[in-house]
């Protein structure tokens, strides 16, 4: 059985780099920073680094507390809501910072992002598809 | 799982009232109260509106980044294009220059050590 998918837009990245890189703005109230976060289908949530939260003008403990497992350990992140745009969609999401200043990376995870969108990877080719989610 | 037939199971697909207990009216309600049977339903969460905008481009920071990152490791950069804003180690202060300089939209970032390893996922 074949399946057919559309997508509208194509990102191309770097197949050689670590992870699929994702160029994203973030913004919140007059504040709107452009970051570079890795797409990652195994983070439940969009994750960023303490700092970048708070070059957006958070303060990060005055919001929802998250903790977050990976296979070696847990870490603790607060929640605030953005707008999120990257790869051409735009929305209203809440993504989560690290508390931790060790933590050293960006993440677009499922909930916020790519529960509202269908992508399609084509890693040998460092092409990512991406098209809106229709119910 | 002989110890779940005696009590009342109440999962994702139903519940299940163990024969020994029918006619014990007050139990079997008190325990499907408990278990959120009789709640209203929570109402699914509308999606978030997702709008058509422009791709977001770092190209020429990018660059700026493979010539100079060595420069400044461990520290804070706000940059316009192939323009350095600001930059230190205290990600707010290098997030109001920017600010301050009148740039609206700047690429902000820490650079992190070039030993980069690969990537485990979560």
């Amino acid at each position: 059985m074949a399946y057919t998918l559309t997508f509208e837009v194509c990102h191309e990245y770097d197949p050689g780099a670590p992870g699929i890189t994702v160029p994203v703005i973030l913004s919140s109230g007059s504040f709107s920073r452009r970051v570079e976060a890795k797409y990652d289908s195994g983070s439940t949530f969009c994750v960023f680094r303490r700092g970048v939260g708070e070059g957006l003008g958070f303060d990060i403990e005055s919001a929802m507390q998250q903790w977050v497992s990976t296979p070696t350990g847990s870490f603790l992140t607060y929640g605030h809501e953005v707008t999120l745009s990257a790869l051409g969609f735009q929305l209203e999401v809440v993504v989560f910072f690290a508390v931790d200043e060790w933590f050293s990376r960006d993440v677009l995870g499922r909930h916020g992002w790519l529960q509202q969108l269908k992508l399609g990877v084509v890693d040998y080719e460092g092409k990512l598809y991406v098209g809106k989610y229709e119910a | 799982m002989q110890e779940d037939r005696d009590q009342i199971v109440v999962s994702e697909v139903g519940a299940f009232i163990p024969r020994k207990l029918f006619g014990q009216k007050d139990q079997i309600v008190n325990e499907l109260a408990q278990a959120g049977v009789f709640a209203p339903p929570e109402p699914e969460k509308p999606r978030p509106e997702v709008r058509r905008v422009p791709l977001v481009d770092i190209a020429r920071e990018t660059q700026w980044l493979k010539e100079h990152r060595h420069e400044y490791i461990g520290q804070w950069v706000a940059l316009d294009g192939d323009r350095l804003i600001s930059h230190g180690t205290n990600a707010r202060e290098v997030s109001e220059a920017a600010r301050a300089a009148g740039v609206e939209v700047p690429f902000f970032t820490r650079i992190e050590p070039d030993e980069e390893l690969p990537f485990g996922g979560w």
